[in-house]
């Protein structure tokens, strides 16, 4: 087997991705994979630089019902 | 041309806007809609590109999709070069190297035992794909990442007093594994990449099929293990050649005694077929 021929059609099949990220409409907005990765690109990523404080226990569990009644 | 310089290069391409440090905003321009094959953050004030982690998990993340780019951008230079952009172009392996060089307590023989490995592993199929697709975190760039911390966390709060109100936690958390990673890393050659980095893994997955190979001459091999020294990978070699946790960095080519050359790293086109055993 050709090892060429292997990563011709890895190539190509990347290719395709790539150009489904750049054209391809993910929302009724027209917003295309590439818009959600110049928005991640062109901003500070709280979460990358360990400002976000995610409450990760609070999105797998809920909110327990004292805490919402406190607030 | 040495890997350094080569490093050193890419490291400059990718890195063009250090002058961003001083106002602690990272670069916006068009470049980042595309992602560089190695460990980084985008949120980083010099850097040019997409981090193709930080682009996985965000794109899992907030649109529950596979996301096409930074596959597409990873198989492309997977398929070619097999994992050779982490010896070659990823700005944190540079660094890594780096700081190892002038390290006080390197040891070169220094491993740890290779099922610490399993943590890729887990980093990427836990942190990498299942959080971000439950919609909790983009969890290896917000629990683990130290390029994030060291490249963008920091810089970005020394230059905005603003953000300091926001340190919480997670930052403490984060500085206290960037110190350990540190320590590893002054103690072993690489020892990010060794044990913990996703990205290295997922090209890895190419090594097998890529068309940059090294290839052994096991009728000139003498099993001297001079290859296994050089590695900085920390790889049991020959055995580990082109496996997934090789970096294709070539640095075990030279190794080899002048008079043996067992080894050479090229560009193959064919798979070799495998030789019939002889049987009396």
């Amino acid at each position: 087997m050709k090892r060429i021929i292997i990563v011709s059609i890895i190539l190509l099949i990347s290719a395709l991705f790539i150009v489904k990220a750049w054209t391809h409409e993910i929302d009724e907005y027209g917003t295309k994979e590439v818009n959600l990765v110049e928005a991640a690109g062109k901003n500070v990523c709280m979460s990358c630089i360990g400002l976000s404080d995610e409450n990760i226990f609070e999105k797998i569990f809920g909110k327990d019902e004292e805490d919402e009644e406190d607030e | 041309m040495s890997r350094k310089i080569i490093q050193l290069l890419f490291f400059i391409v990718q890195n063009p806007f250090i002058s961003n440090f001083m106002t602690g905003r990272p670069y916006n321009g068009p470049t980042k809609s595309f992602c560089a094959p190695g460990l980084h953050c985008y949120s980083c004030p010099s850097m040019a590109f997409g981090c193709p982690l930080g682009t996985i998990q965000y794109v899992i993340k907030y649109a529950t999709m596979i996301p096409y780019l930074a596959i597409g951008t990873l198989a492309a230079f997977g398929s070619i070069f097999g994992s050779a952009s982490c010896a070659y172009v990823c700005p944190f392996g540079f660094f890594q190297e780096l700081l190892y060089s002038i390290s006080p307590i390197k040891k070169d023989s220094a491993k740890l035992h290779p099922k610490f490995r399993y943590f890729k592993w887990g980093n990427l199929i836990l942190l990498v794909i299942i959080v971000p697709a439950f919609g909790l975190a983009q969890g290896f760039c917000a629990w683990i990442c130290p390029a994030g911390l060291i490249t963008a966390g920091i810089p970005i709060i020394v230059a905005n007093e603003g953000l300091r109100s926001s340190i919480g936690v997670t930052f403490y958390w984060k500085v206290a594994l960037t110190i350990l990673f540190l320590v590893l890393i002054f103690r072993e050659k690489r020892a990010f990449c060794r044990y913990f980095c996703p990205l290295g893994l997922i090209l890895g997955f190419f090594n097998r099929i890529s068309l940059l190979q090294i290839k052994l001459n096991k009728d000139t091999c003498i099993n001297c293990h001079a290859c296994s020294k050089a590695c900085p990978m920390g790889l049991n070699l020959p055995d580990e050649i082109n496996s997934i946790d090789c970096i294709k960095c070539g640095e075990c080519v030279p190794a080899c005694p002048p008079n043996i050359h067992a080894l050479s790293r090229k560009f193959e086109f064919v798979i070799p077929k495998k030789k019939a055993v002889k049987t009396d």
